[in-house]
């Protein structure tokens, strides 16, 4: 088992002419850490990736791994590995030829080579597919050749570049497990660049939400996703009811009573100068009589879908503000129909403040 | 029959002639040459009086042709390998370099294809002269160069784009430098379209008559400047015997690119 | 100075891969510069500077001999050349786009064969044809269209011949390739909303082929003012076109001022053509060549 690299942004920016990819950067990953950059596309993650892997220049900082500064290092001397998008499997080599490769370039010698190849397809349950060809495999097994090409010569640091993107959704799921249960065997580093929050959340240690070019926020997935810090946060990691505040009040120790644009009132736990306050779908809870939380109100269900597990509904409260609720599958009991008349309430300590 | 009918059927009638006259206007001068070459007259006459064989006798021999095929077959590899040479090398810096300059690069590299080959062979002449090479084959090589490294540049750049670069650039995080990526990766990726620029590369060569006049001197006489030489003074039927075997050749280097196309071809569009 | 706590100084630029691979133009860049635009400039430096420096080989051109009539014949014989080219090639590639399969194949192979084959071969080719006694006055005398052989040689129609059936491919090429990417929903849709068969043309087809025509119009031109070959071999004596100027003032006279003024002006002409065209169509006329 490999001993997994630090690895620490140190002001990585990248500019392209007028145009900013990536705002400087600062940021630590912890060793054998796996670490998720969660953003949509072109909020600067796989930027931030490339300066890593090499195929980035950085405008200014640097990126140091176990605290050597590799700016100026070229990739081949960086000994990190890399799972690309579409794989990035040579097709006119054998998928033990994709996964001797490194190996050769290393110049290892013949029988190591042999042994090290078989071990890695055993890894990733491909053994006796070394002799066929790339094109003959299945997205997900190709995808497990890549990653069987990329740890084969342990390196400290793997990169992922949305290494799921490409395959449909049942097959994605089972490849997370797949990947949680690499990173236990392996114990390298792990940097994973993924759109999808789901993903994330369920594979890694820690996330950083990136948009616009810097990272948002970064912390564990739950701390994240129960205390996100702005707007953008909040709605990228999940789902929010998100309440734009007029003017709050203190209403008793630690209370504070507030005024949305909505007129609605609202009691939430803290003090604070935020401009918004936000709730999760699923700490409010709907009924058809009054719920006797902090915040009650009562209102129409115009719409609701069933999920597996729960129900969401929409729920207009005030003109010009539809909640959304999450009730999960149990509280069906309940049948609620589009609409029908309902109360919804929730906690005053469920409220979160948020910046922009 | 409808008068809807009737239009249709004229209008497939009037594009199966056109396409018969323009098939036949195209193949008319290549049909002309062979028959030619095969008349036992001196001049070609409808219908033929007889077949012979003696034109290619006559050719046969006269050693003056022998050597200008030689010549150009030597003169047209060592271009084929020069061009393949630089116009891999351009072609990597201008789709991977990915700066501003090398735009112009593209431009300069492409040039030499676009603007009439006298101007370049009067340039080259007395540039030749003072590198003392007048007259030798690096002299025409090195013109001919000129002219066919772009059409090495242009096929080697389509298959440069044609497949993603993350490949090489997964080979770079494998371990491997920038020569073993290439050697590993990039060429046996950009192979096919290589190998039909090169061939691209010796036809040019093979067929070039402006710089030849130019460049070359009595030793190193190219088969078209000979054709041409000949055609100053008589059009005697051997000049229709050794453009016979030329277009043959031709036809044979043609297959070549086709066998070389097929298979990458077909996907990238 | 520096406020920040932790400054690490970098000592070497990021690595890129561009740069690297930017590199490697210096080789071709170097042999280019030494082997073609070096020998441009010295075609332009020595009009103005041999046999004295001046503008006296430009006057000479412009006020005496034959020069501005042949350089006018160059760019007529090169007008007409690509209307016919244009006129073949127009109904020929709109048929051709339309097809597939193995009439395609063979079509390309006709089309692409054509550029194969030598410019000398084709031209030798013509000129036993169009011979007092060949076949194309054999088949006029014999059609009761010329009484007794006439001169086809030695004309501008002979020329002509010679080289559209050089340069029809080039524009085929772009032709074809601008009217395979025409959508036969629109002209489909077309019809059926009652289009007569003249307006879908003018107002559908056409203009959607017009890349094609700009592409195809420009390359043949280009390519007809430098042409050599064919002129000198189908025209020779009689007819004369820029290229057959600068060889004659070059090889004959051994006046190289004067033939490096002339390929001066027609190095001028194309690259103005060319630039002109970029700027209207921003279109890789290039392209259309593989």
């Amino acid at each position: 088992m490999t001993r997994g690299a630090s690895l620490e942004f140190d002001r990585v920016s990248k500019t392209y002419g007028a145009v900013t990819a990536l705002q400087p950067t600062s940021m630590t990953v912890r060793p054998g850490e796996f670490f998720a950059l969660l953003g949509p596309s072109g909020s600067g993650k796989s930027t931030l990736l490339g300066t890593i892997a090499g195929f980035v220049a950085p405008s200014g900082g640097c990126v140091l791994v176990d605290g050597a500064d590799i700016t100026a290092m070229p990739p081949h001397r960086r000994n990190i590995g890399m799972v690309f998008q579409n794989y990035a499997l040579f097709p006119y080599l054998t998928v033990a030829q994709n996964i001797a490769f490194p190996l050769k370039m290393r110049r290892l010698p013949k029988s190591e080579i042999a042994a090290r190849v078989d071990r890695a397809l055993e890894m990733v349950r491909l053994g006796g597919f070394g002799p066929r060809m790339p094109a003959q495999l299945s997205g997900g097994q190709q995808q497990r050749v890549a990653l069987a090409r990329a740890a084969v010569y342990d390196p400290p640091l793997l990169l992922m570049d949305e290494p799921l993107g490409a395959l449909d959704k049942n097959l994605r799921e089972e490849m997370q497990e797949e990947l949680r249960q690499f990173h236990r065997n392996v114990g390298a580093t792990i940097l994973y660049v993924t759109h999808d929050q789901q993903e994330a959340a369920s594979m890694a240690d820690r996330i950083a939400i990136m948009n616009h070019g810097k990272a948002e926020q970064v912390g564990a997935p739950h701390e994240v996703y129960e205390r996100p810090g702005n707007s953008f946060v909040a709605r990228f990691l999940g789902e929010a009811n998100m309440f734009r505040l007029r003017r709050g009040w203190p209403d008793g120790p630690g209370r504070l009573r507030c005024e949305t644009e909505e007129s609605l009132n609202l009691l939430a736990c803290g003090a604070t100068s935020a401009a918004l306050a936000c709730v999760r779908p699923e700490d409010i809870v709907i009924g058809p009589a009054p719920t006797g939380r902090e915040n009650c109100f009562a209102g129409r269900v115009t719409d609701l879908v069933q999920v597996a597990g729960s129900v969401r509904y929409r729920v207009a409260v005030a003109p010009g503000c539809t909640l959304i609720v999450r009730a999960s599958a149990e509280r069906r009991a309940v049948v609620l129909a589009k609409d029908d008349a309902v109360h919804v309430g929730w906690d005053a300590a469920d409220m979160r403040f948020l910046s922009e | 029959m409808t008068a809807d009918g009737l239009t249709r059927g004229l209008a497939r009638g009037g594009s199966a002639m056109l396409l018969t006259l323009f098939t036949a206007f195209l193949l008319a001068p290549i049909i002309v040459v062979v028959l030619m070459s095969f008349t036992n007259q001196l001049y070609l006459t409808f219908p033929p009086t007889g077949f012979a064989t003696r034109w290619y006798k006559a050719a046969w021999n006269e050693t003056a042709w022998f050597d200008a095929s030689w010549n150009s077959i030597q003169i047209g590899a060592a271009t084929a390998v020069l061009s393949m040479i630089l116009g891999t090398l351009s072609a990597l810096a201008v789709t991977r370099g990915g700066t501003r300059w090398t735009r112009w690069v593209a431009s300069l590299v492409i040039a030499p294809m676009m603007l009439p080959h006298i101007i370049i062979a009067i340039g080259l002449y007395p540039t030749m002269l003072d590198l003392k090479l007048s007259g030798t084959y690096i002299a025409v090589i090195l013109g001919h160069t000129v002219v066919a490294m772009p059409l090495v540049f242009t096929t080697v750049s389509a298959a440069l784009r044609g497949y993603d670069p993350a490949l090489e650039f997964a080979a770079r995080t494998l371990g491997a430098d920038g020569w073993q990526a290439f050697r590993h990766v990039t060429l046996p990726m950009i192979g096919g379209g290589l190998a039909v620029g090169g061939i691209f590369a010796f036809a040019v060569s093979f067929d070039e008559l402006m710089l030849a006049l130019f460049l070359a001197g009595p030793r190193t006489e190219t088969l078209p400047r000979l054709l041409w030489e000949h055609l100053q003074q008589t059009i005697t039927p051997v000049i229709a015997a050794v453009a016979t075997l030329v277009l043959l050749f031709t036809l044979v280097l043609m297959g070549a690119v086709l066998q070389l196309r097929r298979p990458e071809a077909e996907p990238a569009s | 100075m520096d406020a920040q706590p932790s400054v690490i100084i970098r000592t070497a630029r990021p690595w890129t891969q561009g740069r690297g691979y930017a590199l490697l133009a210096a080789v071709p860049c170097l042999f280019l510069a030494v082997l073609f635009v070096w020998p441009l400039l010295r075609v332009v430096l020595r009009s103005v500077l041999e046999p004295r420096p001046g503008i006296g080989n430009y006057t000479k051109i412009m006020f005496s001999g034959p020069y501005v009539a042949i350089l006018l014949n160059t760019l007529e014989v090169a007008a007409i050349v690509t209307g016919v080219c244009l006129l073949i090639a127009y109904p020929v590639a709109a048929l051709t786009a339309r097809m597939n399969g193995l009439r395609l194949r063979l079509m390309t192979a006709l089309i692409v064969g054509s550029l194969w084959t030598s410019a000398v071969i084709r031209s030798y080719a013509w000129m036993i044809l169009f011979q007092r006694y060949g076949i194309v006055n054999d088949a006029l005398v014999a059609l009761g269209i010329a009484d007794a052989p006439v001169r086809i040689l030695q004309t501008t129609t002979a020329v002509v011949i010679g080289m559209v059936h050089i340069l029809l491919p080039f524009m085929l090429l772009p032709l074809i390739a601008s009217m395979r990417r025409i959508d036969p929903n629109l002209l489909r849709a077309g019809r059926i909303l009652g289009a007569n068969p003249v307006r879908l043309f003018l107002g559908v087809y056409f203009p959607l082929s017009l890349p094609g025509v700009h592409a195809g119009t420009v390359l043949v031109f280009i390519s007809s003012l430098g042409f050599f070959i064919t002129p000198a071999l189908l025209g020779g004596g009689r007819m004369m076109m820029a290229a057959m100027l600068i060889e004659q003032q070059a090889n004959i006279y051994l006046d190289w001022p004067i033939a490096s003024a002339v390929a001066t002006v027609l190095l001028a002409i194309t690259l103005v053509l060319y630039i002109a065209y970029g700027r209207i169509a921003r279109v890789d006329v290039t392209r259309s060549l593989r």
